[in-house]
This record gives structure tokens, sequence and C-alpha cells, in this order.
């Protein structure tokens, strides 16, 4: 298997290049929303990462199953990096979610809200596969367990996407329906930028990450080898 | 400066910190990881292109039998 990395470089460039223009398009081109006022600029950062976290965890089930169906243990690492890399999102939504929940409704968590309660849940049970893989030996079993477990994980992601949508109550504002997005046209071209460019840098770090186990896996091969 | 573009601020530099702690760590692991690639050389006896008069071999190996051509 290569170590070469070529998509990580162009992925690294094209995040700085989107984000740079998508929080310059966030500051300085955007109005201020008419219910929120600056406040809103949040969306900008907090949405795209929300949305990178679930693509994360959907790429690590989608790779947990290419491992199941095909056995080819290459898939496991892929699996293991992207659920990574979707707890490291995660971090960031929940984060950005609370310091929006600050100013837009006066407090930093509501256990009253289903959307925030159910991307928690969806965290904790994510984070907890950190616990099953290393409290198991390396190896095939291993990499069984983890694939499973990744995706049963990613049930919760629709759960979790449409749990604002069937709920009665909320005061999590809804911008996506069936009816399109609801904003300005400025607004939701400065978001496709920020989602591009959040996009990219989990692409970005993915590769890196991805890299740097398998280099990792190899040195340790190559030691046992020589030893 | 505004309560609200304080918080929003901050939520940007939140990400922003994020990614430069990701960085930090990555370039301590590949400093690990280029001393565990310098230990194994070392240990098998192979020279650093970049300083090919500083390695010597810690553990020389056997030399391999020597074979006369017929």
């Amino acid at each position: 298997m290569s170590l070469r990395n070529n998509a990580g470089p162009a992925a690294a460039l094209g995040a700085f290049a989107f984000l740079l223009g998508g929080v310059a398009l966030a500051f300085y081109w955007v109005p201020d929303d008419a219910d929120q006022g600056f406040s809103q600029r949040i969306f900008y950062i907090h949405v795209p990462v929300a949305l990178t976290a679930y693509a994360c965890f959907g790429w690590g089930a989608w790779k947990a199953l290419r491992l199941l169906w095909t056995r080819d243990q290459r898939y496991d690492l892929e699996s293991y990096t992207a659920v990574h890399m979707g707890v490291i999102f995660g971090v960031l939504t929940l984060v950005t979610g609370s310091i929006w929940a600050k100013i837009s409704w006066g407090v930093w968590w509501s256990w009253s809200e289903q959307q925030l309660v159910l991307f928690l849940v969806l965290f904790l049970f994510y984070s907890a596969y950190f616990m099953l893989r290393y409290s198991t030996d390396p190896g095939p079993r291993r990499a069984s367990m983890s694939a499973v477990y990744a995706l049963f994980g990613v049930v919760l992601i629709p759960v979790s996407f449409l749990a604002i949508r069937l709920a009665e109550n909320f005061i999590h504002p809804v911008v996506f329906t069936r009816d399109g997005p609801q904003m300005e046209g400025t607004m939701f071209l400065t978001f496709c930028v920020c989602l591009a460019g959040v996009l990219a840098l989990a692409t970005a770090l993915y590769q890196t990450e991805l890299a740097g186990k398998r280099l990792d896996e190899r040195l340790r091969e190559l030691r046992e080898a020589l030893a | 400066m505004t309560t609200a573009e304080k918080y929003v601020t901050a939520a940007y530099l939140v990400v922003l910190a994020v990614v430069l702690l990701y960085v930090v760590l990555y370039a301590f692991r590949m400093a690990r990881l280029a001393r565990q690639v310098d230990e194994l050389a070392e240990s098998h006896g192979h020279r650093d292109p970049a300083h090919p008069q500083a390695a010597v071999p810690a553990t020389p190996r056997a030399r391999p039998a020597r074979v006369t051509r017929q």
C-alpha cells in the first residue's frame, strides 16, 4: 500500500482559500439577520461544522460496511480515521452551538431541545467507539467489532438531523425546509463557500491523519520484521 | 466591540484554535516517527544520507559467506 498522499495538500489549499473567503464574506459582505442581528454569523461556521461531522460519521460507516463486505483490513484504518475526524468536528459543533445558544437564548445548553440532545447522544456514541476499539487486541476481530459499532451509529444521523423538523415545540432555528433555504442569496452563497471550506478542511485532516496512522502501522510492522 | 461581536469572534477562534492544536500535535507525532525511523536505521547499521560519517552500526551483522565463482 502506498504511503503517498496527493489529495491532502490539494484539500488543504482548498480549505485555506475557501475558509479565508468564507470568513471574509461572513464578516464583511452578508447583511445582518433581521431577527438575530450580528450573532447570526455563527451560522456560517456552526452549520458547516455540524454537517461535516455528520459526513465524517457517514464516511466512517461506509468504510465499515466496505470492511464487513470485502474483509479487506485497510478499510478498518479508514473507518477509524473518519470516526476520529467526526468526533473532532462534533466537539466543534457542540462548542460553537453553545456559544450561539448563549447569545440567542441566554443559556449555554438546553436539555429540552431534541436537536441538541440527539447530537450529544450521537457524539457520545462515537466517543465510546474508541473505548471499544482499545479494549480489544488489534486484529480482524477488533476490526469487525469496530465496523459493526460504526454502522450502528450511522442510524442516529438521520434521527438527529430530522429531530428538529419532527419536533413541534422548538427554539432551534430551521433554515433548510422543503421550500429550500430560508435566507437571502448572499447568505446562502456565503454558507456554501464556508461549507466547501470546512469539507475541504475535513478532507485534508482525514488524509493527513490516515497517512500518519499508516506510517505508524508500517513502522511497527518493519520493527517486528527486523526484530 | 459589542457582546454579540465578541461571542461570534470567539466561535470562529475556537475552530481556528482546534485546527492549530491539531497541527501542533501532528508535528510532535512526526518528530516521534522520525526519531523511531532513526533508531531503527541506527540499530540496523543504515547510514543517514545527510550525515554519512555520523552513522555507526550499533550491532554489526555477520558478514555473509563469500561465494567463490567456479
